[in-house]
């Protein structure tokens, strides 16, 4: 049995009114310009998170930290994108199909941050945070960020920075979150005892024999 | 982690090359490629692909569903083999494709989420659990690796784990506009090479652990002894000369498997065919491996079924599974003439005997993705 004590927790908030939060230097306009709107949001709300947590900027020699990333149902915005371009001898663009990877924004953060560390981008939020956990445990990396994202109309993001937690079992965990509504049961419902942990310390089921327990020091 | 040791019970496979390891096996050993022409309307021109007789057998013959489900379920059935429900139960699914169920045409008509292919696999087979990793290229490798981890931390009693990917519009036009595909037969590694092949592909592992198998009365054929994975913070990731992140890979995978260089018997390379990852490849060998590559060969299988996405890790796993067990190494399917700025001295022209009982494979994704996987014959 896995369990992650969560020593810390603090939710980060951002201002409701930029639906791309400008993430600074870390991330140029030029790059920025290559993600699609809700891979923006997830990359943004990352290096907001790295930011905040002193982890901006690449790193030399390079972080060891992983990155586990949600990426929800396929990004159709980006495939329908590339496949209403040029036909065929027409010149398609790679940047656009490179966009319908689904981990192309564990790729951008990677970037903007320095990491070679593992990382694996999964359909659901409970795999991914369970694979940063692993990945802690086995001490195959020092952090780990794990981020996802709804698409579409209302799309929001939640990246959650895990650390091993000095003189205790677990990992400290830091999180921020783009506020908007997230409906129960949906695929960010993994992440979001992370973003916003109740007052008492508790414990909650991820995924088939994965719990959390945590004590918050809010 | 705890030091509990992740053993393979079951391989299951079907591409372009064949409907079933045995057969997939036996095209590789005679180096037939089953690659042809295909006039598409995705690409400017005519391309090489790989595609599986499974896309067109018989509906009536099984269940109907889009060409990735019905080479997946291909696949599990022979990988599940004589293992009955009691023995198959509690089992993860744990599943790596690109495209999922949009894979026919790439425009995903249903809609469907990229969970969804594995979601319904699994209410098929009764699986405890499904996951979709969906890393590119290298998914299969990492959900293998994923599954391997989660038995490790006594999270689950085994998986069934692999990938399943089939041609689609939409891979056909990404990897023409990058200039990747292949206008004749692909040769990986080779002063000719022509780029890739994309193919149709499934392929599955049963894992377990040590003492799960043992306890379900299920024989060990291989162990897998660690997997890594990475990502490369080189802002044109397609092409990282150097190959850093997958160097990272490799290297950490042979730290975790308390595993040296000079112990292997081969590697699995991926070989894509393509100049720059031709390249970054051994390069990143290189750095890892040393002078060991001087002595230990090299062997690929896309000349042979083509780049099957999310599949390709798993098949090249299979496939690297049944070269230890028989003992021989077939040789990199294409290569005529080695490249030599690759630098690396043994790529298998011709097969030979394996001499050892571990292997490296290796494997890159688009967006900087890679991963390393070892396996070995169980004692």
């Amino acid at each position: 049995m896995i369990a992650a004590l969560l020593v810390a927790a603090r939710a980060a908030r951002w201002g409701p009114a930029d639906p791309v939060p400008d993430p600074g230097p870390a991330l140029p306009e030029e790059r920025r310009r290559k993600l699609a709107p809700a891979d923006a949001l997830v990359v943004t709300t990352g290096l907001e998170l790295a930011r905040s947590t002193g982890l901006a900027g690449p790193a030399d020699p390079p972080r060891r930290m992983a990155i586990a990333l949600a990426a929800d149902g396929c990004p159709r915005g980006a495939r329908a994108e590339f496949l209403a371009g040029p036909p065929p001898p027409g010149l398609a663009s790679p940047t656009l199909f490179l966009r319908t990877s689904a981990n192309f924004p564990a790729a951008q953060l990677a970037i903007a941050l320095g990491s070679r560390g593992p990382s694996a981008t999964f359909a659901g939020s409970a795999d991914a945070l369970e694979r940063a956990v692993l990945w802690l445990a086995a001490g195959a990396a020092e952090e780990a960020i794990v981020l996802g994202a709804r698409r579409g109309e209302g799309a929001e993001a939640v990246a959650a920075l895990l650390r091993r937690d000095d003189g205790s079992e677990g990992w400290r965990v830091e999180a921020s979150r783009r506020p908007g509504r997230i409906p129960d049961g949906d695929e960010l419902s993994a992440l979001l005892p992370l973003v916003s942990p109740p007052a008492e310390a508790g414990e909650v089921g991820l995924a088939e024999g994965l719990r959390l327990r945590w004590r918050t020091s809010r | 982690m705890s030091g509990t040791r992740v053993f393979v019970h079951g391989l299951g496979a079907a591409c372009a090359a064949g409907e079933g390891v045995e057969a997939i096996w036996t095209a590789w050993r005679r180096g037939e490629t089953r690659l042809a022409p295909l006039a598409s309307r995705s690409t400017a021109s005519r391309v090489f692909v790989g595609r599986s007789r499974v896309r067109s057998s018989d509906p009536a013959a099984e269940p109907p569903g889009p060409t990735a489900m019905a080479l997946a379920r291909r696949a599990i059935r022979e990988a599940l083999g004589e293992a009955d429900p009691e023995c198959r139960a509690g089992l993860d699914l744990v599943l790596g494709t690109t495209v999922g169920l949009g894979g026919d045409t790439g425009r995903d008509p249903e809609g469907a989420p990229f969970g969804a292919l594995a979601e319904r696999l699994s209410g098929e087979w009764g699986f405890a659990r499904a996951s979709t990793v969906v890393s590119s290229c290298t998914a299969s490798m990492e959900a293998l690796g994923t599954a391997a981890d989660r038995i490790r931390a006594g999270l689950s009693p085994g998986a069934v784990a692999g990938g399943a990917d089939a041609l689609s519009d939409l891979v056909l036009r990404g990897f023409d506009c990058l200039g990747m595909l292949a206008r004749r037969t692909p040769r990986p590694f080779d002063r000719e090479r022509c780029g890739c092949a994309i193919g149709d592909g499934a392929a599955f592992l049963l894992l377990m652990s040590e003492e799960e198998g043992r306890r379900r009365g299920l024989p060990a054929i291989a162990e897998l002894v660690a997997g890594a994975a990475g990502i490369s913070d080189h802002p044109f990731s397609l092409a990282e000369p150097e190959g850093n992140a997958l160097a990272g890979a490799i290297a950490a995978a042979l730290d975790a498997g308390g595993a040296a260089s000079p112990d292997l018997a081969f590697v699995q390379a991926f070989g894509l065919g393509t100049e720059a990852g031709d390249v970054a490849e051994a390069n990143a060998l290189r750095a890892v491996l040393g002078s060991a590559l001087d002595r230990v060969p090299v062997t690929g299988t896309k000349g042979l079924f083509g780049h099957t996405l999310g599949a390709a890790g798993a098949l090249d796993a299979v496939l690297s599974i049944r070269a230890l067990r028989e003992g021989r190494i077939p040789a990199l399917t294409g290569l005529v003439e080695p490249d030599p700025a690759c630098a690396l001295p043994r790529l298998l022209r011709e097969e030979e005997p394996a001499r050892g009982d571990l292997v490296l494979q290796v494997g890159v994704g688009l967006c900087g993705q890679s991963a390393a996987l070892l396996w070995r014959l169980p004692p």
